[in-house]
Parts: structure tokens; sequence; C-alpha cells
């Protein structure tokens, strides 16, 4: 019986090289990208076996994890960072691979650059060693992080092996409320069914509030989709994946535009397709989320109390005592009101150019809460460059907040930038585990308009009042 | 690829869910070589932060007398790509570990580098981790058989085809996709067609 096929079904069906019966599938990979920290030991076992790049027509590389974010980020103080860094330029001139090095304008966040490049287009494998390679899904792609042993199984041959993944459908209802983002919407998907909620499954978004998102909106929803176990999350491409394609620098040549645009256009679910699962969620009573827990499942809206344990099942509610312990919470308390000493707004999340729009909007002309230190970190040299131009650093700047060069930075404490033990910070970033932005601090993850909000007040604060009055 | 048939040893016990690689490996030593041991590195900040942390138990036996059994909850291995977790875990001793449900990429890693995971109903993790004399019971974990056998209790487990031919014989997937070279180069001589652009003069070498 012929069936519909999914838009995963489809993309997934196009790039299988060869398969056998109880065998992970041979799958080809269209583009790979290559950062400092997970590429190391793949050149490496590249070289034991004496095997050249095989494809470096279809990768690239950047510096992002390891590096500073401070003026003179040229200058590492971490020796070993250093020597990555060093690494990745010998080792990416060595086979021919084309490195966006620091000051070439176009470095940054690999899942910020790629997009912006328009190196990610729709229909494409996509991988990276880092597991927010979900992110290119927003493009209609079927993107996903890979270990550092598959990322030497892609240098050598262009392809992995891999098993075919279950589908999830995630159909999105209603509309945003005024203040309530993208970032708000994937946090109470993970919410609602855990951190491990979509294991074993790609993610397919759909929903009619989609076509009215912009790319970068997407962008924040399929960079979460790992945080709720599903290792890709793809969004169907439409005119506005288009739009954005137009003119960037590895958009499609004048001549091949017309081909490139009826293959994405055949990228689209089946009215029939059959998902192995499916799930929905109602936006129109949506607050803005934020974490209380030691992951991004320990989410709830701002204005709700937290949780109590002994309702809980056993395994939840252990968690749930032991994440409220590390963060200071108690059941029954909101997080609006909570204290925070560092607010960050950066990363692959949301470091672009609309996420710094929004702070800027909320927090123009106005300061930071005494105490607090704020992190603006934007996720590309382009993204920097247009922000300066639109005046948003001036604005950071005079809240009191660091403008800083792009790069990961103080989402995850390996390149210099870190929240202090005992300290609670508020980020724009994905993740929340214990000890994520430095041992012993506390995180709460939220959109970049709560971060902001938060950054002024000096609390946990909703941004939806900055959203009532029309002008914002 | 170290090959694997059987097990025999005691375990450690983590009645935790949801552990992650930010805590199985801190992003701070993700700038160490690869080719470094990262047996200190494991659960460094657990291991810091609480003294009777189960590994801790274990900081002067010898590398090759260690536990090298783990039962842990729900999810194990979320978070973060690194396959720098699988590796610490394996250099500290750990070949094998037990949970109701693991994250896919952490199951990827964790297949490259020949540790084992077994997927077990909660119910019977539940019972491997609270049992009586809890230590110093040894399990034998047979690959070959797909069973468990803890005390009186023979508990059979699935592994997938491929990854058992892979664990027992020491099989190596990078061999797998070499021997499928020729296929593979067809193929994406065709694919470059749905391609729109390169990023660099050279294409691949054919």
């Amino acid at each position: 019986m012929k069936r519909g096929k999914s838009i995963i079904d489809k993309i997934w069906d196009e790039h299988v090289v060869y398969g056998e019966p109880n065998f992970p599938d041979i799958l080809a990979v269209d583009l790979q990208l290559l950062h400092e920290v997970t590429s190391p030991p793949a050149f490496a076992e590249l070289d034991r076996r004496g095997l050249p790049f095989f494809e470096p027509h279809r990768a690239i590389a950047t510096l992002d994890h390891s590096l500073p974010t401070s003026p003179r980020r040229h200058l590492t103080s971490d020796p070993l960072a250093g020597a990555q860094i060093v690494l990745l330029r010998r080792n990416s001139a060595r086979h021919g691979v084309p490195l966006f090095d620091l000051n070439s304008g176009k470095q940054g966040i690999v899942h910020v650059i790629g997009p912006e490049l328009g190196l990610t287009q729709p229909g494409m494998v996509i991988v990276c060693g880092d597991s927010h390679t979900s992110t290119h899904g927003a493009f209609g792609a079927l993107a996903f992080g890979i270990g550092g042993t598959e990322i030497g199984h892609v240098m050598a041959t262009g392809c992995l092996l891999i098993s075919r993944p279950k589908t999830l459908k995630v159909e999105f209802q209603g509309d945003l409320p005024a203040g309530v983002f993208a970032k708000d919407l994937i946090m109470a998907l993970i919410a609602a069914i855990g951190a491990g909620g979509a294991n074993g499954h790609v993610i397919e978004y759909r929903g009619a509030i989609l076509k009215n998102l912009s790319m970068e909106a997407r962008m924040t929803i399929c960079n979460m989709s790992i945080e709720c176990g599903a290792r890709a999350g793809l969004i169907a491409p439409d005119d506005k994946t288009f739009a954005y394609l137009q003119g960037r620098q590895y958009s499609p040549a004048l001549e091949d535009r017309a081909r490139a645009l009826a293959y994405w256009q055949s990228l689209s679910s089946d009215t029939d397709a059959i998902y192995d699962r499916e799930i929905t969620l109602k936006l129109d009573q949506l607050e803005p989320m934020v974490s209380w827990g030691t992951n991004p499942g320990q989410s709830i809206g701002i204005s709700q109390p937290l949780p109590d344990p002994d309702d809980l099942t056993s395994d939840q509610g252990e968690a749930a005592a032991a994440a409220m312990a590390h963060t200071g919470l108690l059941p029954g308390q909101p997080l609006a009101g909570v204290a925070i000493d560092w607010a960050f707004l950066g990363s692959c999340t949301n470091g672009r150019i609309e996420d710094l729009r929004i702070a800027a909007a909320i927090m123009r002309g106005k300061q930071l809460a005494s105490g607090v230190k704020m992190y603006v970190v934007p996720g590309s040299e382009m993204v920097k460059k247009q922000a300066e131009a639109e005046g948003l650093d001036q604005v950071f700047l005079s809240a009191g907040a660091s403008w800083r060069n792009p790069g990961c930075s103080m989402c995850l404490a390996m390149n210099g930038d870190k929240v202090p033990a005992g300290r609670r910070a508020i980020s724009s970033t994905n993740r929340n585990f214990r000890g994520r932005q430095g041992p012993q601090s506390i995180t709460h993850i939220a959109s970049p308009a709560t971060v902001a909000a938060s950054a002024l007040a000096g609390k946990i604060s909703s941004p939806r009042e900055y959203f009532f009055d029309s002008q914002l | 690829m170290k090959g694997f048939t059987t097990l025999t040893s005691v375990a450690l016990r983590l009645p935790q869910r949801d552990i992650d690689t930010d805590l199985i490996f801190p992003a701070q030593y993700l700038t160490l070589p690869f080719s470094a041991n990262y047996a200190d590195f494991l659960f460094r900040r657990l291991r810091d932060e609480q003294p009777d942390f189960p590994f801790n138990a274990h900081i002067n036996t010898p590398a090759n007398s260690r536990p090298q059994i783990l039962i842990a909850l729900a999810n194990f291995g979320c978070g973060s790509s690194r396959e720098h977790a699988v590796k610490a875990l394996l250099d500290w001793g750990i070949r094998v570990i037990i949970a109701p449900s693991f994250a896919d990429i952490f199951k990827s890693n964790a297949a490259k580098n020949g540790l084992l995971l077994i997927e077990l109903p909660e119910p019977q993790v539940n019972f491997l981790l609270t049992t009586d004399s809890p230590a110093s019971y040894s399990f034998i974990v047979d690959l070959e058989q797909e069973k468990i056998t803890f005390r009186d209790q023979v508990i059979p487990f699935f592994t997938s085809p491929f990854l058992r031919r892979c664990l027992l014989q020491g099989y190596d997937e990078f061999d797998y996709l070499l021997a499928h070279f020729p296929e593979i180069k067809a193929f994406k001589k065709q694919r470059e067609r749905q391609l729109f652009y390169t990023t660099t003069q050279q294409t691949f070498i054919s």
C-alpha cells in the first residue's frame, strides 16, 4: 500500500546510498560544518588511516566554542584553547576546507554563520560535531549533531552510518500572545514532553503560526529540538525561506534559481503522510517561559508556581527536588521576582540580529539594575556589524552591559566567559544543566525579551509589559 | 575498537534520570587533546562537590579492578554530542551501562567506541538499583546470548544485529563505509545535481 511521505521521509529516502535489512543506512551528507573543539580527533583519524578529505567543497570551518569573546580575542590565555585554534587553521588549510577565521567578516557561531551565508538550504543533510546542528532544520534541511568518530566518517566518505529515526509531528495551534516568542514556544514543548520526550524521533514542526515566524524565529525553535531528545527537527520551506535565500554568498546563482526553487518547493509532507507519533501544542495561553531546574524540560510559565516534587512520579519527583536544591527555589513559588546577578544575551539559540533588536528595544535609554552584570554576544561578525550599524551596541553599552566579540561565550563556560560560583544568571541560551555556565552557578534559560526585562529589573521579570504598548 | 563477549563485574549505581553529558564530562575539559586519559575528568564536578558520589569510592582502586557496569535512570547521556563523555566512561573503566533509555547521540557515540548500552524496562532497572546488598554482587553480562545474570535472576536484553556484530567482532563502522566507497562515489556524482553551490573550487577526488 503506497502511503504518503513526510518531508523527513522524502529527504531520508533521497539520501540513502545503501541499506540492508537490520543494518543502519549509509546516508549521504551534503554539508559538513567544522569547529575547533570537535574536529581535532576526526582529522587525526583521517591522518592515521592515510585518507584524504573526500569532499572539501562540501565543508566549511569556523572558530566559536573555545574562542574568547574579549576585545583581544586573538590572544587567548588558555594554551589548550589556543592550540585547538591553531590546529584547526592548520587542518583546514591542509585539506582545502574553507575556514571563516577571525576578522574574515564571516566568523561566528557555526549555526549562525551557516544560514546567514546561504550555506543551509532546503533538502540538504547537514551535520556538525555539535548537538545544536538541529538549528538548520529551520530551512527544511535534515540537520543533526554527530560525535567525533562520525565526523571522521563524513570527512573520509561524505556519509554516515545511521539508522532511520522515527518521526514526530508537532502541530502548533493558535497564535503567540504579545511578548511571547519562538523561544517560549519551544520551551513550552520541551516542558510538556520532557528532556527525553522525543528520543528516537526527528520532529516536523507544523502549524499556521510558522508562516508568520521569521527564519530566525524558526531557527530558535529547531535549535532546541535536541533538548527534548530529538536529534533533528525541521520546518518545511516556504516563501519566507526562499526569500531569505536570495542574494546570500552561497545562494544559487541566477541561472540555477528556477531549478533550485522547483526542487525546494517539492519538499513538503504529503497530506496523507503518516508519522510514528503526533503531538499538538496550543499557544494562545502561553506565557514567557523560564527554566527552574537543571534541564530544559524543567521550565514553566514565568508567573506559575513551581511544582511540588511530591506530586510528581518518583524519579521525576526526586529529579525535581534535587534540581530545586541546586537552584535554591521552593515548590509553589513563581519565578517572577527571583533576583539575578547575571544576564547573558547570545548563543546559537538567540544570538541573531532580531534577538538583539528585541532586547535593545526593551533596554533603550535604560540601565541595568544595580549589581547586575550583562554580556551581549552577537552570534557572528556579520551580526555584530549589522547591530553596530543600527546602533544596538550603544544601547547595550549605555545600559552598562559588555558588548563582546562573536562566539559561544557564556553558554558553556569553556572560553573564559563564566558565571561565577554561587551566582544566578538568566540566559538566552539552550541549556540549564548543573554547572553549565560555570561550576556552582545557577542558570535560568529564557527568551531574549525576558533576559532584557530581567536585566533591567534585577530579577526574573516578564517582558510582556513592554509589548502591550504598541510602540514596540 | 575492543571486542566484547561476556563481562563479569559489580555495578555502580546512579539512581538519577536525565544525566547529561555536561555532568559526565564538563565543557571546560573539551580543550584537552583527545589522546589524553579522561578518567580523572569523569563526573569531575559531582565528584568534587559530593564526597559520597559513587565514583569517589574507587579513587584508589586500580583502573583494571574498578566496576565495569553502571546502572542509571531514564535518558542517560542527554545534552551535548561530545564523544568525550563516552571516552571518559571507558577510560575510567565502565564497559556497560544499564538504563531505561539513552539519548540518541550518546547511543551513536557509545556504539562507535565499544561501550555497551542496555535498555531495560523501568521496573527491572529499579529492581537492579534497589535490591539488597547492592555493591557486592556481581553481574554477568553475556552479549552473545543477550542476557544479564544477577544473583538468581536471568534478564534478557536486546541489541541491534549490527551493533552486536560490531561489538562481538570488534568490527569497525569506518571499514564498512569504506567497503561501500564505490557506491558512495557514484551516488555523490548524481547528488551534485541537487546541490547549488560549492564551498571551494576543488571537487572531490574521484
